[in-house]
């Protein structure tokens, strides 16, 4: 009996390192699906494997699975997959972080607090991703909204170039300035519907209006305010009293990037769009911080960024949390902006290649240093479906009913979306 | 004989009065083309537009006023698509995944339109009901409970569930080949019977051939259902190697920039094929719609 116990040991004993090796040897396959929204080309989808393969020559136990799908339908496959448990490790998309709460995303926090990786990043990035305290998700990237303006049509009005520190009633004089609508010149272009102050852009928050509280949850008092009233006016007089936005006509054949057409002479734009306008554009133009409220204020700067997230299902959540910190941290950060695909989330990565001093690329990154605010459309994972509406409405009741109560038609718009919003946060 | 010249004296009166050029049926004739070509120039004007952009360069196509002859011609948007993404494989990928769902979705629908239009079994009609009932369900209730059934089955990331569920037949196919059949006589397969004939064989050498315009309907049904989808390849693929055309086109519309050019180069090369098909099965194909209109 002794002996068959000793010599069972012995053969454990003699097992043991032919364990170790192949426990040392096994690799980990994780998946990582992706997308890009804008600049969707080879060379995008190029650098994407080259992340994954430089990755795994420094993680030899880790394989990247990476898929890259077109960007339209990205959310339906990612859904689906998690639906039947078959979800990516990594995937990143343009989510609001409180789609946590359907309970499919792993929280990073614990992640983040031993990696100390966040540290590294713009603050409005760490911002982006948190949820009731917690990360859910780390930055992709980074970008900023700014003014886009061309040197040609400013030269041919004899108006100076804008400068850093003007203001928004300077912004708007010379919309005005430039405005020739015989020679189909028009002061300003704009991403969505005209007059482009209130989402995608720096306006709203330098307006002083906020359409949502910082949890997404809550529209009335904030996109009622007389503060939103007032942004909101300001903006739609533009369009309306002062016609100096880019027509319908030239916003369908151009889509967001308008400036492109060479008949604006201004553009709130942010660094997703530089690499068209450096590629596209056939006349001189330079970009120039956001106008500030007034001459007593700082400019509130706009940010933004696609986020890494973990699916909470993952097979190994170890492994999945290495590719992720690695993809937002430096050498990743470096190899995408070489690429020219997108912009780093970090400012020593920027430094790293000059950007802090580039005439263009500067005015972006003094922005991100000091940005901490969340947009307001990626503050609630529903606000395209209950605030977008009722917010649009405003805006076709101004120009196209010639309705003018904005307050009036605010706080109806505010009811609407927030009875949507109470409904589907179950309150 | 004297009703004999009357009629011949009548024949060269006629003949010689001369007809005026613009009569009534002429100009009705002249408005009815007028009226044609206008309805045909608005359905061919986009196709002529898709054309003309994947012919122009980037700046040509935001002109004002839009330019329709392209100037230059840059044909080079063509080789771009195929550097762009792996188009040829693309278009591989999707001839194969079209042949077999015809070949799946005729042999199937076949056979269950003729069990349920020529046997007698009992709960024929519930289960013809039960069958036609499915199509109330809108795809995408099904979409994850698919899913979740595939990956369990080990398909995600093949062909497999792009295949299969066309050897299981359409519902909607299956009640058009349906009515087709029960407007075949009856008298064909009693006879048949008669001289000794299987239901295969009946199905095989009478039925068949005689559905063959409702079958052309659904080879064509089929081609542009597969040519077209989008949704089903997205999730059921990663393997860029085994991605589709339809796939492969949206790779240049993101939401922030859309290549137009290089969109609509490729639009226009995926274009083709269901086009040629088109001209091929065109004779068959009216036939048998319009049979299916009677019949319907």
């Amino acid at each position: 009996m002794q002996k068959r116990m000793l010599l069972s040991i012995l053969i454990a004993v003699l097992f043991l390192p032919v364990l170790a090796i192949n426990a040392q040897d096994e690799v980990v396959t994780v998946t990582w699906w992706a997308t890009e929204r804008g600049r969707d080309t080879a060379e995008t989808r190029d650098m994407h494997f080259t992340l994954a393969r430089t990755f795994e020559e420094s993680h030899p136990n880790i394989r990247v699975a990476l898929s890259m799908y077109p960007s339209s339908g990205f959310a339906t496959r990612v859904v689906t997959a998690i639906a039947a448990n078959e979800g990516p490790d990594v995937f990143y998309h343009y989510f609001s972080p409180d789609v946590a709460n359907q309970g499919f995303l792993e929280d990073l926090t614990p992640y983040l607090e031993e990696s100390g990786v966040a540290t590294n990043w713009f603050p409005s990035g760490v911002n982006r991703g948190v949820y009731e305290g917690q990360t859910y998700a780390v930055p992709r990237d980074a970008v900023s909204g700014f003014i886009a303006y061309n040197m040609d049509l400013f030269d041919a009005a004899g108006i100076p170039y804008p400068e850093d520190g003007w203001t928004i009633a300077e912004y708007r004089e010379l919309a005005n300035q430039l405005t020739n609508r015989d020679e189909d010149v028009y002061g300003v272009g704009a991403i969505v519907g005209g007059e482009g102050c209130m989402l995608w852009s720096p306006f709203s928050f330098n307006l002083g209006a906020e359409l949502t509280s910082p949890d997404g949850r809550d529209v009335v008092g904030y996109m009622d305010s007389p503060e939103t009233a007032e942004a909101m006016t300001w903006c739609l007089e533009m369009v309306t009293e002062d016609q100096v936005t880019a027509p319908a006509e030239l916003q369908d054949q151009f889509g967001e990037l308008v400036f492109l057409s060479g008949n604006v002479a201004m553009q709130s734009i942010s660094d997703w769009e530089l690499a068209a306008i450096n590629e596209q554009a056939d006349f001189n133009w330079g970009v120039v911080a956001p106008p500030r409220f007034n001459e007593e204020t700082d400019v509130i700067p706009w940010t933004d960024s696609y986020m890494y997230y973990m699916w909470n299902g993952s097979d190994d959540k170890e492994a999945a949390w290495e590719l992720i910190e690695w993809l937002s941290g430096p050498e990743a950060q470096l190899i995408a902006a070489e690429a020219g695909v997108w912009t780093p989330n970090s400012p020593a990565v920027w430094e790293e290649l000059g950007w802090d001093t580039d005439p263009v690329r500067s005015v972006s990154y003094n922005q991100l240093l000091n940005s901490e605010l969340v947009p307001n459309y990626l503050r609630s994972q529903y606000f395209w479906d209950c605030v977008a509406g009722p917010l649009s409405d405003v805006r076709v009741l101004w120009i196209e009913s010639g309705q003018r109560d904005v307050a009036g038609l605010l706080a109806d718009g505010a009811v609407t979306a927030q009875a949507c919003l109470d409904d589907n946060y179950g309150n | 004989m004297t009703q004999q010249i009357g009629l011949t004296h009548q024949k060269n009166k006629s003949s010689n009065v001369r007809k005026p050029i613009l009569n009534r049926d002429n100009v009705a004739t002249i408005l009815g083309y007028i009226l044609l070509i206008v309805v045909a120039a608005a359905f061919v004007l986009p196709l002529y537009w898709m054309l003309s952009t994947a012919l122009k360069s980037a700046d040509q196509m935001f002109e004002i006023p839009p330019t329709w002859i392209p100037n230059p011609v840059q044909t080079e948007n063509f080789p771009q698509v195929f550097r762009e993404v792996p188009f040829a494989r693309f278009l591989l990928n999707t001839i194969f995944l079209v042949v077999m769902n015809v070949i799946g979705e005729v042999i199937s629908v076949s056979l269950i339109a003729y069990g349920f239009a020529r046997l007698r079994f009992p709960g024929r009609s519930i289960l013809f009901l039960i069958m036609l009932s499915t199509l109330m369900i809108p795809y995408h209730v099904t979409l994850i409970p698919r899913f979740i059934l595939f990956a369990k089955l080990g398909w995600i990331n093949t062909y497999l569930p792009l295949i299969i569920p066309a050897f299981t037949g359409s519902p909607f196919l299956i009640f058009l080949v349906r009515q087709y059949m029960m407007s075949i006589p009856f008298d064909l397969d009693e006879a048949a019977y008669i001289d000794g004939a299987s239901r295969f064989d009946v199905f095989w050498r009478i039925i068949l051939p005689l559905s063959r315009p409702a079958l052309v309907l659904v080879v064509v049904f089929t081609f542009v259902g597969t040519w077209n989808d989008f949704l089903q390849p997205l999730i059921y693929l990663n393997d860029p190697e085994l991605f589709t055309v339809s796939l492969g086109l949206s790779f240049f519309q993101g939401a922030r920039e859309t290549n137009w050019n290089l969109l609509m180069a490729g639009s226009l090369l995926a274009t083709i094929p269901p086009l040629i098909l088109f001209f091929i099965a065109q004779r068959q194909l009216i036939g048998g719609i319009s049979i299916e209109g009677l019949k319907g």
